[in-house]
């Protein structure tokens, strides 16, 4: 337990509070017959009160130092790998999958990986080939063709 | 005799020549997906789902049941020669298989979990032959307040068994019961939470929360460690493992088998779970248990013995109730579902072909990875060589494919991008995923289960202590959670489930 719970459990209280104010409106029903808000009203009851006892618990113990779980992250590769996927699935069906595939691998593998420029190229060619024979071909997964027209 | 019938019709249906392909693929996939850290058998059944759609519905669910419990197998492989647990459920085997594969006895540590797994599938293959049947006559009985106690209790047990405190566990499987409700409304038809979103007005699927948590998030989390290539064992010799072994590992073959089965049929038990417990077992009866850790033979063969036991043992809520029991399940309830089979308490009456088939076919299955597995081994090993930074891309896209294939929409893939940031968090600020899992899985059925006891109940609550089964049930959660309030027993709790982070 350590200081990385308060802020969890913190974030995860309001997140509940907000399902409680919020289902309401759908209906909470009578005890008899409930309507659609009740179910996602009482997740949210339970998410409040356990994040107040997982708040209380963090809170009240104070024997175990502060845990610096941030301290190690390369802030730059997880960011970079979340925008690559991003970009990846925002252009995929406007540019298509063999080439958008081809241009996602080899960033990874260049960029992320730190592999050199002939091992991402041939890494990007050889992955994309490849999936698109594996899921296009032979499993018929319906892959979006994009500007190439395959 | 009735079972010797059934037995026999279920072989001719598991032997038709199709159906042994299928069969086959299933578990040579699923040793792959195996071996391949990042990828478990959810993501590599949620990529085939399509495929299945073409195949009859037999067929169909024997390759995906292939690739479930041959993931099992393929576990195993590179805990043992790696150190890298491929799948949650060989995470332990890696504490003495790596250390015997450094001994030079790779070939028996590789040889008992294969040979304790094929002994435990089957043992567990039999079990579920024996109990799946009455059991599915009692659950007959049960109404929406048996239903709903029985879902409770599959959740309070795997927040009860997860690691770090209870309330948190709690806390996050209250979050999955919340996306769970994201969507239509099962019984009005209203709309809930969608925020307009034409995505999120199907609900948030199973395959991108689960490929997002466990696929993307584990990717997430593993490029701020320096992966470390561990030294590769490249000769496996004698595989056969000698009398000595046997002698030293019979028992806890037996004992991981019980074990695996029975944590199995629970709800939110499973095969890490088992695993673990076998081990932490197997610690506590051994004359020696301070050589665990330095390669001993049981602590390979119980954990693998009680993980296979438990594939085979989650089928029977499945098969029986309806109930999924791992998200695998849910997906194959979801495969059921669309091939037109409604499972519940009389699915066996109504498919045994379907049932009968599925068992038998995992009892041809097992054979066939104990023949597959041992000679395949050096090809598994060559996998592995792949370094990490050109396998974490292709991880990537299989997840990214496998979300988009299934409705050809990139909505899912944005569901999924977002689990996979949630679990990277969860993973920091140390929340156990299956809770969070299991909830979002069950949480329709709670929902319905809850409103329609309420209904029968005019509003009263009370309905779940009057009904004797339900009571029972609720006893049951009562006493587990008092029982994690005791100082001792939750010091052995935690020493169980030492490290189970996801």
């Amino acid at each position: 337990m350590g200081r990385h719970d308060l802020v969890s459990s913190l974030i995860l209280f309001f997140i509940g509070l907000f399902i409680v104010f919020y289902s309401p409106q759908y209906g909470l029903g009578s005890a008899g017959t409930p309507g659609s808000g009740f179910m996602p009203f009482l997740t949210g009851l339970v998410i409040c009160s356990f994040s107040i006892i997982t708040f209380l618990r963090a809170f009240l113990n104070k024997s175990v130092g502060v845990e610096k779980i941030w301290a190690k992250i390369k802030f730059r590769k997880l960011i970079f790998t979340i925008m690559m996927l991003i970009v990846y699935t925002l252009l995929l069906e406007k540019i298509g999958f063999i080439i958008c595939t081809f241009f996602l691998i080899l960033m990874l593998v260049r960029y992320v990986g730190s592999q050199n420029w002939f091992t991402s190229i041939l890494s990007g060619s050889l992955g994309s080939i490849l999936s698109y024979l594996l899921f296009e071909t032979w499993l018929k997964a319906q892959l979006p063709k994009g500007i190439l027209g395959f | 005799m009735d079972l010797l019938n059934n037995v026999l019709m279920g072989f001719c249906v598991a032997l038709q020549p199709i159906n042994l392909l299928f069969c086959f693929i299933g578990v040579l996939i699923g040793t792959l997906v195996g071996v391949l850290p990042g990828v478990g058998p959810t993501a590599a059944i949620s990529l085939l789902l399509p495929t299945t759609f073409h195949i009859s519905p037999v067929s169909a669910i024997i390759m995906l049941a292939g690739i479930y419990y041959g993931a099992m197998y393929g576990g195993s492989t590179t805990s043992i020669l790696v150190n890298i647990p491929g799948e949650t459920a060989s995470v332990v085997t890696c504490l003495d298989g790596y250390q015997m594969a450094r001994k030079g006895r790779a070939g028996p540590a590789l040889g008992i979990s294969a040979f304790g797994s094929f002994i435990a599938g089957t043992f567990s293959i039999i079990g579920l032959m024996l109990v799946a049947p009455p059991l599915a006559e009692i659950a007959l009985k049960f109404g929406p307040p048996e239903y709903f106690s029985l879902m409770l209790l599959g959740l309070s047990l795997v927040s009860f068994l997860s690691s770090g405190p209870m309330s948190k566990a709690l806390l996050i499987s209250g979050v999955g019961l919340f996306l769970g409700t994201i969507g239509l409304d099962n019984i009005t038809g209203n709309e809930r939470f969608t925020f307009n979103s034409l995505t999120l007005m199907d609900g948030v699927g199973i395959v991108p929360v689960v490929m997002g948590l466990f696929g993307i998030g584990e990717v997430l989390s593993n490029l701020e460690v320096e992966i470390k290539q561990e030294t590769i064992i490249k000769k496996v010799t004698h595989l056969l493992p000698t009398l000595q072994d046997w002698i030293e590992s019979k028992w806890a073959i037996v004992r991981g088998s019980i074990l695996g089965f029975f944590l199995g049929i629970l709800p939110g038990g499973g095969g890490a779970i088992a695993s673990f417990f076998s081990y932490a077992i197997e610690k506590r009866c051994s004359k020696t248990p301070e050589k665990f850790g330095t390669g001993m033979i049981a602590g390979v063969a119980g954990p693998e013995s009680a993980n296979n036991a438990a594939t085979s043992g989650a089928f029977i809520p499945l098969f029986t109730l309806g109930i999924p029991a791992n998200p695998v399940m849910a997906i194959l309830l979801g495969a059921l579902m669309i091939q037109g089979v409604t499972t519940g308490p009389l699915m066996i009456q109504a498919h045994p072909d379907l049932f009968w088939g599925v068992v038998t076919s995992m009892y041809v299955g097992n054979a066939m990875l104990l023949i597959l597995n041992l000679p395949l081994i050096g090809l598994w090993v060559q996998i592995l060589r792949v370094p990490y930074a050109i396998l974490f891309p292709l991880i990537l896209l299989f997840c990214l494919i496998g979300s988009f294939s299934l409705k050809n929409s990139t909505g899912d893939v944005f569901v999924m991008i977002i689990f996979g940031i949630i679990g990277y968090l969860m993973r920091k600020y140390k929340y156990d995923a299956p809770p969070l899992v299991l909830a979002f899985v069950l949480s329709p059925m709670v929902e319905k289960a809850l409103r329609r006891s309420l209904l029968i109940s005019n509003g009263s609550p009370l309905i779940f202590l009057q009904r004797p089964i339900s009571a029972g049930i609720i006893i049951l959660i009562v006493l587990m959670m008092a029982s994690s309030l005791m100082p001792g027993l939750k010091k052995k709790k935690e020493e169980i489930a030492f490290e189970s982070d996801d």
